[in-house]
């Protein structure tokens, strides 16, 4: 058992090496890198109000990305349809801009994110934690919940599907 | 993306792999984030301390407002002195921005305010006066008093922000949180006790010594030292805080 004075050192450690990833984490999963950062401090909260219960099965970081992919999943829903609807206006997704960027993105990348975006979502989130964040099977498998093999073929399927969104956006840019 | 590589999952892996990389999360909006997530937790801890005492509380807060009821009914002028050191039309009088009321410092309130005006002139990597911004909190009827600074630098888009969090905590109690856990030293960071003009602070030093914090804490708030951007020196930081008018603190 950890006294409250131990489980703030913990969290705030977790946080100096962790929150980095968990902003983008979440920011990529739900297209809104200011929410992120809200979520972000919603997930160490609870692992704070959960240190004592944490079986250790995991490592921390599998436990932070678990916590916060669940906190991100209630924000996603109402995400989600204004998703839909851009989609239906045929409009590329922008990245969320308000009175200041939580994030800088280079050039280079933003055609590939903007994509990533349009996927449907358990694709994203797989794709994420294996090829963006470099989880291994196993690792995703605690994160989403899911077994080894789930992740495995949606990884397949999501990859696959991407890659057909990318040719079709090329071929798109070529007709115009 | 390349056509001739529209097929290949390795290709597409590391691209993927790019996007991570080329995300940047702005360092002090980490800082911010941080200093939030400290607030939040110093709080449950509180809350979770009334939640106990609550019986106790209760008890204690008849007792006590039995002996103010009283006092001031046999001597009606000694009521108690107010908690507020600013006064509204003497140091600082609200604008409208945006059609919102803020309040915004009068030149005495700048004066008589924690954060040194002059500091430019013997710190020489610092340029020109603060900018000071006030935040008022009524909550309760009780006025806390929360404000911030800027101090621009030398350097194009070098920021010193320091700004303020009231608490009520011993200040041990703070300087030991702010300090290394003896079971869980810190990895990424080193933190050392420094004294600021007789009260104590925190130095809190990145490994790759990109991004320094300087934390004092007095009887009445905690101070936070930043820098906005990367390469501050540490030194400039103690400089600064120990010109701050800590006998203002509001």
């Amino acid at each position: 058992m950890y006294s409250k004075r131990e489980k703030e050192q913990i969290v705030m450690e977790l946080y100096e090496a962790h929150s980095e990833a968990l902003v983008k984490y979440i920011g990529l999963l739900i297209n809104d890198f200011h929410r992120a950062e809200d979520i972000t401090q919603e997930t160490f909260l609870k692992a704070y109000r959960g240190m004592n219960t944490f079986n250790h099965k995991s490592s921390f970081k599998t436990w932070l990305f678990t916590i916060a992919r669940n906190l991100a999943y209630d924000y996603l829903p109402k995400q989600q349809r204004n998703h839909i609807l851009l989609k239906l206006l045929s409009k590329p997704p922008q990245l969320t801009v308000s009175i200041e960027q939580a994030v800088e993105m280079s050039e280079e990348i933003k055609g590939l994110y903007h994509t990533l975006t349009h996927l449907k979502i358990t694709y994203r989130e797989v794709i994420i934690l294996r090829k963006i964040k470099e989880f291994s099977t196993k690792e995703t498998a605690v994160i989403l919940g899911w077994s080894e093999s789930k992740v495995k073929s949606t990884l397949s399927r999501g990859l696959r599907e991407l890659e057909k969104m990318i040719c079709e956006e090329e071929h798109y840019e070529e007709l115009s | 993306m390349k056509s001739s590589h529209k097929t290949d999952h390795l290709y597409l892996s590391h691209e993927l792999k790019t996007i991570d990389k080329n995300i940047e999360w702005h360092q002090h909006r980490k800082k911010r984030l941080e200093e939030k997530l400290r607030t939040k937790l110093a709080q449950q801890r509180k809350t979770s301390f009334v939640q106990k005492s609550i019986p106790a509380g209760i008890a204690l807060g008849f007792v006590l407002f039995t002996y103010v009821f009283i006092v001031n009914l046999l001597n009606p002028s000694s009521s108690l002195p107010s908690s507020a050191s600013l006064i509204e039309g003497v140091h600082y009088t609200y604008e409208m921005e945006k059609s919102k009321k803020l309040p915004v410092l009068t030149q005495e309130g700048r004066e008589n305010s924690v954060y040194p005006l002059d500091a430019s002139q013997s710190i020489k990597s610092l340029s020109g006066e603060p900018e000071i911004f006030l935040y008022l909190s009524n909550i309760g009827g009780k006025q806390t008093i929360y404000s911030q600074a800027f101090y621009s630098t030398t350097i194009a888009g070098q920021t010193i922000s320091i700004h303020t969090t009231p608490h009520s905590e011993t200040v041990d109690e703070l300087v030991t949180s702010h300090l290394p856990h003896k079971k869980f030293p810190a990895e990424s960071y080193t933190a050392e006790e420094v004294d600021i003009a007789g009260h104590r602070g925190v130095l809190q030093i990145n490994n790759d010594r990109s991004l320094p914090r300087l934390t004092v804490i007095t009887d009445k708030n905690v101070y936070y030292f930043y820098y906005t951007a990367d390469n501050g020196h540490p030194d400039t930081l103690i400089e600064l805080a120990k010109k701050f008018k800590f006998e203002n603190d509001w």
